[in-house]
């Protein structure tokens, strides 16, 4: 084996997972200017409904469908019952409302799922590809190429579609949006229920490469979070963000070990900040 | 929250301290309450940092564990202990200013990433060094043992009261309105004249101080410390014990720990649905009462109290008032000079080669549709811009390269919406002028400032209100009246007359009609012609960032290219 | 305090029936019931839970019931302190901690002039003249009993995986200070806690001429471990931690069990490798009992559980004034106390067990069983 293939293939695999979750949490900031905390909370639904109907005896075409709409549902719920009835409410409270509501989360699916670590049967199976002395599974390929596709393809549906402009236009301007004729409330609820989309669609394709419990959540959101900070926010950028943060992880672990991964990549994410926003005064409001 | 306010709150909560003491609450002893104290000491910081001054610090955990983290490797090197705290608390707090230098320009999410980042670095350091730091397995700390429950529950109560009583001196009068004017609109602040950046620092670092103190006496009592303990998990933690007790008061941070760690001893007996418990009490928390328990337990009071403490009696000295007016100046001397000036952001020319001469006691309007550059106009003379190129000369000096706040006392500027700081009386928003203007007078003094010149405008009768009970005209002559504290020479408006009454436009004819008197030069921006006709002496008409007619009023509005520009756009 | 104490005697009163309530026996629990040893805490908590019901139907301990008393500590040292601080107010006569490495640590200086507290963490090695007591075999046992698997194979090579966290720090450690000494020369990597996958640990550190991997890894995050080494296809067998000898873990990887699973564990998960009868019996039996009041299967980490739960029961049956921390110090320092296994403490040494009450097991047919010979 060749540590430095593998190391290549592992960082795209996490680094899949970190771009979808980012694009997700890009979404509803774009909508609503809100980083939304409970967007991991949807991959813990979708991983946990998945494992629980696998588990019953249920084929992947019905359980992974399943999955994802549970997630979907979550995240829809989340913009139209905490977030729209509070629209004039400061960014700051609403960003505190879904951590509350994934902290909630955490709770109810303690009680309905149990503590313990669940997974499911992979959905790609079959012998692994070996490439330059790397392994890469089935279910791991499928990761990269499902996963990076879904998020190019939502970036280009934000960026050059009407529908897409117009979930921009919400971002920009809400009130100028409106007059424009984008009905806002519809726009919100199709960026979160594609980001839940998403959030399930990560969880289909990773848990069955490792486990999930009723608290994964905060932290896949915490990764998605960072992956997004570093891409600015920004759709496009986000995914190589991702992937980047993927791989730089696995080239830290593979060259300087585990114990040097998060001083070494945290340094460069505070470097990546502060870069990114030398221009950026007054707390964003230096335009006025 | 008035002072008065927050001493009453904070001997009530000794109070409840004393009989939790006395073992009146089930659950509570004299080590929880040690615990508990500890605990809303480094939160204090949190409160400061996030609470007062709305920064959203993620890393707070991180400044509570690295003093111990200090103290700790200092001891294990067999630094005497006497020696070692206090050096471990001068290194953090040195550490914080520095982390502060880099941290708190950044926006937003920014500086939550930023904040985030360093804790997340401090934990992965303290994992990497195991031989320093004890690794995951934790440190150590022997010392704490040395003394019983109750000389702990002692050390920790007098620490907090200490940590109260310093929170109480050091944040009133002016340094609280100004931190309420930093949390409320960043750019208003530093056009009053607030070193917005400084402040942040500053608050960061005394922040992250409270922390330290807090975290290295926990660390000692509590005996162990692990990596996680500076990690993103306890910081986010800390921030929601924070808003349950409610952000920004007092004694937000004290009854937010207490209720946590209370509501951790007792939730024993809530078993599997503890987790569902305490998500649901703090999703009903943050939506129904996002100021926290104290808020909630305050507002009957405040309703009770009034604001009467604010309103303190004002010591006449009128006198004062020239303390911060410039000399008088001879109208007609140039007093305002914008040579050659452009600004472009990326490729787009927002104002291309524009020169000005505004002169002193004389009302210049700048004229033009929306987006001829206007605004930015307005943003490089008061400097939140500073000009691609070009230079702007004031009283003959070259002031391009100060910075906003630097320039403040020499420019006056009110906003198209008013940009006053809601949960301050109007006389308070105006001090906060006076408090930039001239910080060594007496806080009696200052108010007598504002109130004289509430009452030079006519204004007077609003002083007491708060801002949330005046109307929208009051609330943009009041920012007028406030971005003319000690007469500066220049004041720029812009729109003020949008969204006035008859009366309200007499009025504010009024005050520019006193300001011109008293030397200003004043710039306005206005759409209403007739009253930018009746107001202004001169003017020059931008479109697309160019100049396209300069001269008197009524020479410009009969030009033709204004009309077209002008007038059609408007129609 | 007493509002308290009269609340728990009024319901305990009624839920007895007892016409008048004897004092009971407070035996305090630390278990981490929230946060990311949930499954640790739990599983313990629950068979000490099952020994407190047992008990109690049976008419209490010398007449008097037992009343366990549980605080989560969530894993965190500071909310450990607090607990014990707590329990120890609420009058137990003895401690269980049924947390991790850094909680315990926090607890011990609390118990300078007792009680005496009970924990299996095999992480900790408790001064001798400390009032903590453990059940398990030390770190460098468990470590021991891999080498001399090792060497019963003829084997001198390994791989080791360990996490960057406390058990993975202790693990490190104990492989220093063991392999060495037994002429084991062994590859080390570590994977960080939030790892997705170990194929980069793996790659390595798997070298042809390995014919055992060993990963220290505990807990929920070790799947990704066993997941890792199916993507990679390695054939060597795989020995996983004490801690992850469970039904969960099992559950978790049973999509991807690698060709031979082993694993470092006590004999009595596999009850038909203990010598003594009567052990036998009472592990078959706490199974039996367990699984009709739970409905659960019992794992190592009931087990352990039930190592505390035997070792309140031996105290408050044997010592005759429990309250007393010295007499129940010298009570465990003299008596062995009949358990899972024999739980052997002296005036030199309060860990438990040895090297000798492990074995490295392999899972076969749904059962974990003595491990074959490795090729």
């Amino acid at each position: 084996m060749n540590p430095l293939t593998q190391s290549l293939i592992s960082g795209l695999m996490s680094g899949a997972v970190y771009a979808l979750l980012a694009v997700g949490l890009v979404l509803a900031f774009h909508t609503t200017r809100v980083v939304n905390l409970a967007h991991g909370e949807s991959f813990a639904i979708g991983g946990l409904v998945a494992a629980t109907l696998a588990d019953a005896g249920l084929p992947a075409y019905v359980f992974a469908p399943v999955a994802i709409a549970a997630s979907v549902l979550f995240l829809l719920a989340v913009e139209r019952f905490l977030l729209r009835p509070r629209r004039s409410w400061p960014i700051g409270n609403l960003i505190l409302v879904t951590l509350a509501a994934a902290f909630l989360t955490r709770g109810v699916l303690q009680l309905a799922m149990g503590v313990d670590p669940l997974s499911f049967p992979r959905m790609f199976t079959g012998a692994p590809f070996r490439i330059a002395g790397g392994v890469l599974p089935p279910q791991g390929l499928a990761l990269i190429v499902i996963g990076v596709t879904t998020a190019v393809a939502v970036t280009l549906f934000l960026l050059f579609t009407p529908l897409g402009r117009k979930l921009r236009a919400v971002a920009e301007n809400p009130d100028a949006a409106e007059l424009l004729g984008v009905n806002v409330d519809r726009a919100r609820s199709l960026a979160f229920g594609i980001a839940g989309a998403l959030g399930g669609l990560s969880a289909v394709l990773l848990v069955p490469l490792v486990s999930v419990d009723y608290q994964a959540g905060l932290g896949m959101t915490l990764r998605g979070f960072i992956a997004a900070a570093l891409g600015g926010m920004a759709p496009a950028t986000v995914i190589l963000a991702g992937l980047g943060l993927g791989l730089s992880e696995a080239l830290v672990t593979n060259y300087a070990g585990a114990l040097a991964q998060d001083p070494i990549v945290f340094i460069a994410l505070i470097a990546v900040a502060v870069w990114q926003s030398r221009k950026i005064a007054f707390g964003g409001t230096g335009r006025a | 929250m008035s002072r008065a306010l927050s001493i009453g709150v904070a001997a009530v909560t000794a109070v409840l301290l004393g009989v939790a003491w006395l073992g009146w609450i089930p659950g509570v002893t004299s080590s929880t309450i040690t615990a508990t104290a500890l605990r809303a000491l480094a939160l204090m910081g949190l409160n400061l940092i996030f609470g007062v001054v709305g920064m959203l610090a993620f890393g707070q955990a991180a400044f509570m564990a690295l003093p111990a983290y200090f103290a700790g490797i200092m001891d294990r090197m067999g630094v005497p202990l006497l020696i070692a705290l206090p050096l471990a608390l001068t290194m953090v707090v040195l550490l914080a200013r520095a982390v502060a230098e880099v941290l708190v320009r950044l926006p937003g999410v920014y500086l939550a990433v930023g904040t985030l980042g360093f804790g997340m670095v401090v934990e992965g350091l303290a994992r990497a060094f195991p031989s320093w730091t004890g690794g995951a397995s934790g440190l150590v700390f022997e010392h704490g043992r040395n003394f019983g429950t109750n000389v702990w529950c002692a050390i920790a109560v007098v620490s907090l009261a200490f940590g109260v009583g310093c929170y109480v001196w050091y944040v009133r009068g002016a340094v609280w309105r100004r931190l309420r004017a930093i949390r409320h609109d960043e750019l208003a602040a530093s056009v009053l004249g607030i070193d917005v950046h400084r402040e942040k620092a500053k608050i960061f670092t005394i922040g992250s101080a409270y922390s330290a103190v807090g975290g290295l006496l926990l660390f000692h009592y509590v005996g162990v410390l692990i990596p996680e303990d500076a990690g993103v998990v306890r910081s986010l933690e800390q921030i929601g014990t924070l808003l349950l007790g409610g952000a920004g008061f007092l004694v937000g941070p004290i009854v937010g720990a207490f209720l946590v760690d209370w509501f951790f001893v007792i939730s024993g007996y809530a078993a599997r649905y503890e987790l569902v418990i305490y998500g649901a009490t703090f999703l009903l928390v943050v939506m129904y009462a996002p100021q926290g328990v104290s808020g909630l337990l305050l507002r009957p009071w405040k309703r009770l109290a009034g604001d009467k403490a604010e309103k303190a009696p004002v010591v006449e000295i009128r006198h004062s008032v020239a303390a911060v007016s410039s000399d008088s100046r001879v109208s007609g001397r140039p007093c305002l000079l914008l040579h050659n000036v452009t600004q472009s952001f990326g490729g787009v020319h927002a104002l291309v080669d524009i020169s000005l001469d505004v002169k002193a006691g004389e009302v210049f309007t700048l004229v033009g549709p929306n987006g001829a550059g206007k605004t930015t106009l307005f943003n490089i003379v008061s400097g939140v811009l500073r000009p691609t190129s070009g230079r702007t000369l004031l009283d003959g000096v070259d002031i391009t390269d100060l910075p906003v706040h630097r320039r403040a006392a020499l420019i006056g500027r009110s906003f198209q919406t008013p940009r006053l700081v809601p949960e301050l009386s109007v006389l308070a928003n105006v001090v906060l002028r006076v408090d930039q203007l001239s910080p060594k007078l007496s806080e009696q003094a200052r108010q007598a400032i504002a109130l004289e010149q509430l009452r030079m405008f006519e204004l007077e009768n609003l002083s007491y209100l708060s801002v949330a009970e005046v109307g929208l005209g009051q609330r943009k002559l009041i920012d007028i009246a406030r971005a003319a504290v000690g007469n500066p020479p220049i004041v720029l408006l812009d729109e003020p007359a949008v969204g006035l009454t008859s009366a309200e436009l007499m009025h504010l004819s009024e005050m520019i009609r006193k300001l011109k008197r008293q030397g200003c030069a004043v710039v306005i921006v206005e759409h209403n012609i007739e009253f930018v006709s009746n107001i202004a002496d001169r003017g020059i008409v931008l479109d697309s960032g160019r100049e396209i007619a300069r001269g008197t009023v009524r020479d410009i509005m009969a030009e033709e290219s204004v009309k077209a520009a002008y007038f059609g756009a408007l129609s | 305090m007493k509002i308290m104490k009269f609340a728990i005697l009024t319901l305990l009163a009624a839920s007895t029936g007892a016409a008048h309530a004897a004092d009971p026996f407070v035996v305090g629990i630390v278990a981490p019931t929230t946060g990311s040893l949930t499954t640790v805490g739990l599983r313990q908590l629950s068979a000490v839970q099952w020994w407190e019901k047992k008990v109690n139907a049976a008419g209490g301990i010398v007449g008097r019931p037992v009343l366990v008393v549980h605080c989560n500590d969530e894993g965190s040292p500071e909310k450990s302190a607090s607990c014990v601080r707590d329990l120890i107010s609420k009058g137990s006569v003895i401690l269980l901690n049924a947390s991790v490495t850094g909680p315990i640590r926090a607890a011990m200086p609390l118990l300078q002039n007792g009680p005496v507290m009970v924990t299996p963490s095999p992480n900790i090695v408790p001064s001798p003249a400390s009032y903590v007591f453990q059940t398990s075999p030390s770190d460098v046992d468990l470590t021991k009993s891999i080498a001399s698997f090792l060497k019963q194979n003829k084997l001198d090579r390994l791989a080791m995986l360990a996490s960057t966290d406390a058990s993975g720090e202790v693990g490190v450690a104990s492989a220093a200070e063991v392999f060495p000494k037994e002429g084991i020369k062994y590859d080390l990597a570590r994977i960080d806690l939030r790892a997705n996958d170990a194929s980069i640990q793996l790659a390595n550190i798997v070298k042809p001429e390995v014919k055992v991997v060993f990963s220290n890894y505990s807990g929920g995050g070790a799947a990704a471990v066993v997941k890792s080494y199916n993507n990679l296809s390695l054939a060597q067998p795989l020995i996983v931690s004490y801690a992850n000898i469970s039904d969960a873990f099992i559950n978790v990887i049973k999509n991807d069990l690698p060709t031979r699973l082993l694993g470092t564990g006590l004999k009595a998960v596999a009850p038909e490798m203990l010598d003594d009868p009567a052990r036998r019996k009472h592990v078959e039996d706490f199974m039996a009992s367990y699984k009709e009041m739970t409905k659960d299967n019992v794992d190592m980490l009931t087990l352990l559980g039930l190592t505390l739960a035997d070792t309140a029961d031996a105290v408050l049956r044997n010592v005759k004034d429990p309250r007393d921390a010295a007499s129940v110090r010298t009570y465990l320092e003299t008596n062995p106390v009949p358990s899972i296994q024999m739980l052997r403490w002296s005036k030199d040494r309060h860990v438990g067990m040895t090297a000798d009450d492990v074995s490295v097991l392999e899972y076969k047919k749904g059962k974990w069983v003595k491990a074959d010979p490795v090729q």
